[in-house]
């Protein structure tokens, strides 16, 4: 009686932990406004624990190296905003001045065309594609142009939530943790304690490495683009170490708008443009030959296969933020399976 | 008037001014504290480490900090701890009840051996903290309602990295134990030894 009686209890603590677990993982992946930030904020909480540790060995308290880090991030990570968002205003204000002028000479050519056409031919041709095309491209704009407050309604909403959720998940992780294993039931306890702990150490492992990888990145780049002179060398530098945290396709992004700028600034086939060129394809031969091997490779050990498809699903469901997370994420799955095989695999059918 | 309570009572002796009875709060709070009943954990666990042989090189400060390292687990009558031949990573003492440690498979005529009974202030598990994927050597059975105080192999990480000195003091505690028990075993084992050698030669000379 007492023996059955224990085993019901037993089995109501765990149903009561899997409900309780699912029920949070359900709400986070049902309220992308939240879970996007959290996930943002649990990144840059495991990117930064191991230097917040580093302080606290100098005898600060924890609260205190966490604000003296934020205040270093945000001296480097806001003086580049400062100069971007004039910038980027300035721009959205010369889009919008030169839609209609595209416009009035697309309207233009087709004129002449048509006139040449009628001239040869004797034929008339229809103007209503052309038209309507326009029409549709204007609408886009439009559209997108007021869409912008709400674009930067989210990037704002991001801006305040992101470091409030990373800086309380730095400092009272140990309580998250500990409150979560105070509930955990007996028979999965020890093996459920071990799993979180490797996940967040890999994890951790990953997003620091990530980080010293971005940073040195970044930083060559900056220096070559100040040492050639162009405009916006922080600020493309910045977003250089930033897109390089995404795995293969990072790369690509980061150039992006380097090449753009050259184009506007000097010219495809300038001498500055082949140098901007030659000094990201550096940095990046330093980055795949140097850091990458060293720092990031031994920590998540995937098949490059198996990192492109997961990198491409995480773009699909979760944008940019779903290609940052997704590397980890499969490795922390693969962790699990691991344990569930060594489980069910090797112990009990010893 | 005065901006805290300790103001109030020195300016009031200057002035030589009856003070109001007050509820001293402090008092109160004190004798809830020291009320033998209370069921404050957190002042508990250290004062049980205190009474545990292991731990006996500790300070009480030391003791402190470890305790925050430490989880609280409760098992009811007949619940199972561990199971032999799992991968272990707590080591555990016992702040109440009575834990039994047996063999699951001694040979086929013993389906299982007890073969300890650990009471309040006793300790098991101690290898699961030193050693690699460590394997349990024997199950671990509550015999009535448990209260266990355990540390694991991620809170003895985290203690390495910020309390040195606590780490390597658990480290060293528990690598005395071990190495009174290795030097047990040694000793039990050349007994048994010559016991054999012994037996064997009467063996031998009972034949030829």
């Amino acid at each position: 009686m007492i023996l059955s009686n224990r085993k019901n209890i037993t089995k109501i603590q765990l149903v009561f932990f899997v409900v309780v677990i699912a029920l949070f993982c359900s709400l986070v992946l049902a309220l992308p406004r939240i879970s996007i930030p959290l996930s943002l904020a649990y990144i840059l909480s495991l990117a930064l624990t191991p230097i917040v540790e580093t302080l606290m060995s100098l005898k600060l308290t924890k609260t205190q190296s966490i604000v003296l880090i934020f205040i270093v991030l945000a001296v480097l990570i806001g003086l580049p905003m400062f100069r971007l968002i004039p910038l980027l205003s300035a721009e959205s204000q010369n889009f919008q001045n030169i839609i209609p002028r595209i416009e009035s000479y697309i309207i233009q050519q087709f004129q002449y065309v048509r006139e040449f056409v009628k001239l040869r031919t004797g034929h008339e041709i229809g103007d209503a594609y052309v038209y309507q095309g326009l029409e549709e491209m204007q609408n886009w704009s439009a559209s997108f142009v007021v869409r912008i407050p709400n674009y930067i309604a989210n990037i704002m909403e991001w801006i305040f939530l992101v470091p409030f959720f990373t800086f309380f998940i730095i400092r009272d992780s140990e309580s998250f943790k500990r409150t979560l294993l105070s509930f955990t039931p007996n028979v999965i306890f020890e093996r459920f304690y071990y799993v979180i702990h490797v996940f967040n150490r890999q994890l951790g492992n990953y997003f620091f490495a990530k980080f010293v990888e971005a940073v040195i990145v970044g930083g060559i780049i900056t220096a070559g683009l100040l040492l050639l002179d162009i405009k916006y060398a922080v600020i493309l530098g910045f977003i250089a170490g930033l897109t390089n945290i995404v795995p293969y396709v990072g790369p690509f992004l980061g150039v992006g708008p380097a090449i753009v700028l050259g184009m506007l600034e000097y010219g495809m086939t300038s001498p500055t443009m082949g140098a901007i060129i030659t000094l990201y394809a550096i940095a990046n031969v330093v980055d795949i030959f140097f850091v990458f091997p060293f720092l990031v490779s031994k920590i998540v050990n995937l098949h490059p296969m198996l990192v492109a498809v997961s990198v491409i699903v995480g773009s699909h469901y979760m944008g940019i933020t779903g290609m940052v997370i997704s590397i980890p994420v499969v490795a922390a799955i693969k962790l699990i399976i691991t344990e569930i095989y060594n489980e069910i695999y090797t112990e009990r059918s010893r | 008037m005065a901006s805290s309570y300790e103001k109030e009572i020195r300016e009031a002796g200057k002035d030589k001014v009856e003070l109001t009875k007050k509820i001293d709060l402090s008092m109160m709070k004190y004798l809830w504290m020291a009320n033998p009943l209370s069921r404050a954990r957190k002042h508990s666990i250290p004062k049980f480490l205190r009474n545990v042989e292991l731990l006996k090189n500790f300070s009480d400060n030391e003791l402190r900090i470890l305790a925050k390292y430490m989880h609280n687990r409760k098992f009811a009558e007949g619940e199972i701890v561990f199971r032999e031949g799992e991968v272990g990573i707590g080591f555990y003492f016992i702040f109440s009840g009575i834990i039994e440690l047996s063999h699951d498979d001694l040979g086929a005529e013993i389906s299982s051996e007890k073969f300890l009974i650990l009471e309040e202030f006793g300790y098991f598990g101690e290898l699961a903290l030193l050693q690699e994927g460590n394997q349990r050597t024997a199950t671990a059975l509550a015999r009535n309602k448990c209260e266990l105080v355990g540390i694991f192999k991620p809170d003895l990480d985290n203690l390495i990295v910020r309390h040195p000195v606590i780490a390597a003091k658990l480290i060293q505690s528990i690598s005395i134990a071990l190495a009174d028990r290795l030097y047990y075993l040694t000793n039990e084992a050349s007994k048994m030894h010559k016991r054999i050698k012994q037996l064997e030669a009467n063996n031998d000379s009972q034949q030829s």
